[in-house]
């Protein structure tokens, strides 16, 4: 990633977090069409959880193979419905840790990012525990802005306010 | 501070056997190991009967994986049609092994029986273990994760009774994980442990499950299987010490929490080449015990007596 030069006005990038909660494709959606719109491409990041120690390394060798081998599988997945939406090639980013940190640590890294773009569920135990975190207790200290995009929206609707 | 075991016939230091389950259980939640490997040559040393160590352990791994088995249930990570068929296969191997178990301490040959099968699954179980962390020290392995493809098909995938299992993306003879089971039970009956450090590698690379499954269908099947060969060994052998098993388990989930949360931290060639150090120095003092010759040439036993 390239600096973003101060005399010319960095290009929008939107960060979108992919999990396997259904609200990602509304998130996705959404970023892709803003992203559209307004010039920008979307970045997605997919973070890995960390492999528990293994009685044999063999195992847990294959183990981490095994997410990693997921894990771009998912990304290429929702890499792809990016394109279609946004019109450009994604930034993709695969990290392997707890969500929450490596979200804000990525956020910190990589300063073309410039918003977030969360789905919010749409269950009874609430929007997920990453916007519950970010969007209560951690978006007054963030670099950027955040976008929750609610899980019940559907395309058109997601076309009527991008 | 000391209690009295009434199966085990002993008394013993109660801070010295919640020690001993903490050691262990730091040392599992370290590793991710169950630990009854080790447990089980701990309590021979501090002079437990090998039959009450082993049937005391089935009873201690029944709580030790329940705890575990329920983190993997949140993950979703447990196939439990793969796990029903390896507790039926279990089921039945645990009371072979009972069995065998019972006419071994007929014969008075239990304890022999006991000691021999351990020195030579912690020889081989240590031996490999070191070879691993030794290469992975030495130098850094090359890519060997690359070598797998890992649905090869061997004479395995001929056997009749083909069954679907859809959690774990596969379509192979109910009479693979059924005959795992069985030894598993058999293991499990024997020697007291649970038997991940093989079954874990065998699910993976002999039945081909995708190891995200592995961890917890192993403990699934764990569960039942120890639970099952406490109850068989309380009635036909009589080695079940619910005092002992309740001061181990004490001791193994306070150090579990604390070797769960520094494992996470840690790499693991390191820590793996210790356990295969602890692990083979306790196959050497079983192996020393065996043929060194003993203070009491003579054990006795009353005829009639349990």
């Amino acid at each position: 990633m390239s600096d973003p030069k101060p005399d010319v006005a960095p290009e929008r990038v939107f960060l979108v977090v992919v999990d396997d909660t259904p609200e990602v494709t509304q998130a996705l959606h959404w970023a892709g069409l803003r992203a559209a719109h307004t010039g920008g491409r979307i970045a997605l990041l997919h973070v890995v959880e960390p492999v528990e120690n293994q009685q044999w390394m063999a195992v847990e060798e294959l183990m981490r193979a095994e997410r990693r081998a997921e894990a771009e599988a998912v990304l290429s997945k929702r890499g792809a419905e990016a394109l279609d939406w946004s019109g450009r090639q994604p930034i993709l980013f695969i990290r392997e840790g707890n969500v929450r940190d490596e979200l804000l640590a990525l956020i910190e890294q990589e300063a073309a990012i410039s918003v977030l773009v969360l789905g919010a569920g749409t269950g009874k135990e609430g929007p997920g525990p990453l916007v519950s975190h970010l969007a209560g207790k951690m978006s007054g200290r963030l670099r950027i802005p955040i976008v929750l995009v609610p899980g019940i929206l559907s395309d058109e609707q997601l076309r009527m306010i991008a | 501070m000391q209690l009295y075991l009434p199966i085990a016939e002993m008394s013993v230091n109660v801070l010295l056997i919640l020690g001993m389950g903490g050691l262990v259980g730091f040392l599992s939640g370290l590793f991710g190991v169950g630990g009854g490997f080790l447990m089980t040559p701990l309590l021979i040393f501090v002079g437990v009967p090998p039959t009450v160590a082993v049937g005391t352990q089935a009873n201690q791994l029944v709580g030790a994986s329940v705890s575990g088995v329920l983190a993997n249930l949140k993950r979703g990570g447990v196939d439990f049609k793969m796990g029903g068929v390896l507790v039926a296969g279990g089921l039945v191997g645990s009371v072979i092994g009972v069995w065998l178990f019972s006419v071994a301490k007929q014969f008075g040959q239990i304890d022999f029986v006991i000691s021999v099968t351990y020195v030579v699954m912690l020889g081989s179980v240590g031996a490999l273990m070191l070879n691993e962390s030794l290469r992975a020290i030495l130098k850094r392995r090359k890519d060997n994760s690359a070598q797998g493809k890992l649905h090869q098909h061997t004479w395995l995938h001929g056997l009749p009774l083909k069954m679907r299992f859809p959690k774990s993306r596969l379509y192979i003879s109910a009479l693979a994980p059924l005959g795992l089971g069985l030894m598993a039970g058999i293991l499990v009956a024997i020697m007291g442990v649970g038997g991940g450090f093989f079954m874990v590698p065998a699910m993976i690379y002999v039945l081909g499950m995708p190891t995200s499954a592995v961890p917890g269908t192993s403990l699934f099947q764990i569960i039942f299987v120890t639970a099952a060969t406490t109850l068989l060994h309380a009635v036909a052998t009589q080695t079940v010490d619910v005092m002992l098993a309740l001061l181990l388990l004490i001791g193994g989930v306070v150090g579990a929490q604390f070797g769960g949360r520094i494992g996470g931290r840690l790499r693991g060639e390191q820590m793996r080449f210790a356990l295969a150090v602890i692990v083979l120095l306790v196959c050497l003092k079983l192996f020393a015990d065996l043929i060194i010759t003993p203070d009491d040439l003579y054990s006795l036993s009353l005829p009639g007596a349990k």
